[in-house]
């Protein structure tokens, strides 16, 4: 069932769109268990035996096995589905998002005004420039992408998002939507007890939804949310009001950071580096190392990189560059994800990775267990799957 | 503030289907799908609250016995159904008579399969 979130932005749906949710909720994690099951199994029954006899070798890479799978009809079906359940997913809240819109906005303006609420702050760039692989596709099929925006004060694209991603992680995420940013947060605190990050900064943090974990970890720690988005950042702020994390919310591109030289502890992303072209993701790496104090970690969550995986996981985690509007997340995951940390000045020996299960689900005797643990890749690793996902993370100290 | 936000994803969609109408299809089943299942949380939903005040309509439903009138009204319901989604692969020409039912008749049918093939071969 989808649970309602516990902060004051919930979305307040009829019966019917409720229904109509819970039903793309289910469809979409029916689509990759079940439709992605048969996918597999035809793929092993059929389509590599046929490559093998062709080819006298198995497929050597994922784009191998894109086109020998894509005349498919567990292919076909299985990618029609999934898009229509992308589809979907946004459909099912925009009513509800549109009808509250004036209220959304009204609520959460309170709740970032009411001083009564925990500390925090959002600081907005009017003269920043939204960059275009943000204004020009409607990422992940999202109508409006990230940054549109309908008024003053509007924060229509974050609840739009919020609601939004509850539908469409079938409970994978967490209750709030946060178990990525407690999986990485807790990893760090447990398996390097001696690092006391004063200041931390999640970079193209959208909602906030992966932020928050990070004040809850490391309590003592200052941290701050980044993204390019306005709407998206006003709602961040309020959502974080609302369950009393303070968060210091800033409107900035994180290929040109507006902090001084080593002034954090952790630079943390989720799910962002994939939303970049590669020069951005080149300029990120080189803002992160800048601001890192020496001493401090860039810790990434990400889809694993294609080199690591097996063919067929490689382009069963590539069809959303294809197929999901999300063109950059083949070229970020063909990278040597090391090499892209030594280019931006990282020591090739202070690259660090691990695949995690995940810590909302676990608990912390289970994770503990894990954090020792090398990073393993198979079928199961950055894959969102009931059965148990594993997410993939990278990143690098920088030298003291 | 009011708004109209925008329903569908800018750029051109996905096909995945070489047949013209297939992609289309597919998604229009899906909307249908999604119509059932909020349609029965309704309905199952009704079935609960009436029973919150006192009403055992569940029980009531798995007991009632279909009438020869509710039985009339039903069949011709289930054939309108049938007709109206399958309308189009049911008329053949523009001057199909309705076809009798089926297991009835079955000559009928063959003739009026070979029609159509040389209606079309005209």
């Amino acid at each position: 069932m989808i649970q309602p979130q516990p902060h004051d932005l919930q979305p307040a749906p009829t019966r019917d769109e409720r229904a109509r949710q819970e039903f793309v909720s289910g469809l979409r994690r029916h689509v990759l268990t079940r439709l992605a099951g048969h996918m597999r199994g035809e793929y092993d029954e059929e389509v590599l035996p046929a490559f093998e006899r062709e080819q006298g070798r198995p497929p050597a890479d994922g784009p191998e096995v894109h086109k020998a799978m894509r005349g498919t009809r567990a292919f076909r079906f299985y990618s029609a589905v999934r898009t229509n359940a992308q589809e979907m997913v946004f459909a099912s809240v925009i009513p509800g998002v549109e009808r509250r819109i004036a209220e959304l906005a009204d609520q959460a303006r309170a709740l970032r005004d009411d001083d009564e609420r925990a500390g925090g702050s959002l600081t907005l760039d009017p003269d920043l420039e939204v960059p275009r692989n943000v204004t020009e596709i409607d990422v992940h099929l999202a109508p409006g992408s990230y940054h549109a925006e309908y008024g003053d004060d509007d924060v229509a694209a974050g609840a739009l998002y919020d609601h939004s991603i509850n539908v469409f992680a079938f409970g994978q995420f967490g209750r709030e939507l946060d178990d990525i940013g407690q999986t990485l947060s807790h990893y760090i605190r447990l398996k390097y007890p001696e690092f006391r990050p004063q200041r931390i900064l999640d970079c193209g943090c959208t909602i906030g939804h992966n932020t928050l974990p990070w004040a809850r970890t490391f309590p003592e720690a200052e941290v701050h949310g980044i993204d390019v988005a306005p709407g998206v950042l006003r709602y961040a702020s309020a959502r974080a009001k609302s369950l009393g994390v303070p968060v210091h919310f800033r409107q900035m591109d994180a290929t040109k950071l507006d902090y001084p030289d080593a002034s954090f502890d952790v630079v943390f992303s989720s799910m962002f580096l994939h939303e970049l072209p590669l020069k951005d993701i080149h300029a990120f790496f080189r803002e992160a190392y800048r601001v890192l104090k020496p001493g401090g970690v860039l810790w990434n969550m990400e889809l694993p990189p294609n080199s690591r995986m097996a063919p067929y996981e490689s382009f069963y985690l590539d069809w959303d560059s294809y197929y999901n509007n999300e063109p950059f997340y083949k070229p970020f995951r063909d990278q040597d994800y090391r090499g892209l940390c030594t280019g931006a000045g990282f020591a090739a020996e202070d690259f660090i990775e691990a695949t995690l299960p995940r810590y909302s689900f676990v608990g912390e005797a289970a994770f503990r267990e894990g954090v020792d643990q090398p990073a393993l890749f198979d079928s199961q690793t950055g894959r969102m799957d009931p059965k148990g996902t594993r997410w993939y993370a990278f990143g690098a100290w920088k030298q003291a | 503030m009011s708004a109209e936000l925008p329903r569908m994803a800018r750029g051109r969609r996905n096909r995945f289907f070489e047949a013209e109408g297939v992609d289309e299809l597919l998604s229009m089943v899906m909307e249908l799908t999604a119509e059932v299942a909020t349609l029965r949380e309704r309905l199952y939903v009704t079935e609960r609250v009436l029973e919150q005040n006192g009403l055992a309509v569940g029980e009531g439903i798995e007991r009632y016995e279909i009438s020869d009138e509710d039985d009339a009204w039903l069949t011709a319901e289930r054939e309108r159904l049938l007709s109206t989604v399958l309308r189009t692969v049911e008329s053949g020409s523009r001057d199909a008579r309705e076809t009798a039912p089926a297991g009835e008749d079955s000559g009928n049918q063959g003739d009026s399969t070979g029609d159509s093939k040389s209606v079309r071969a005209a």
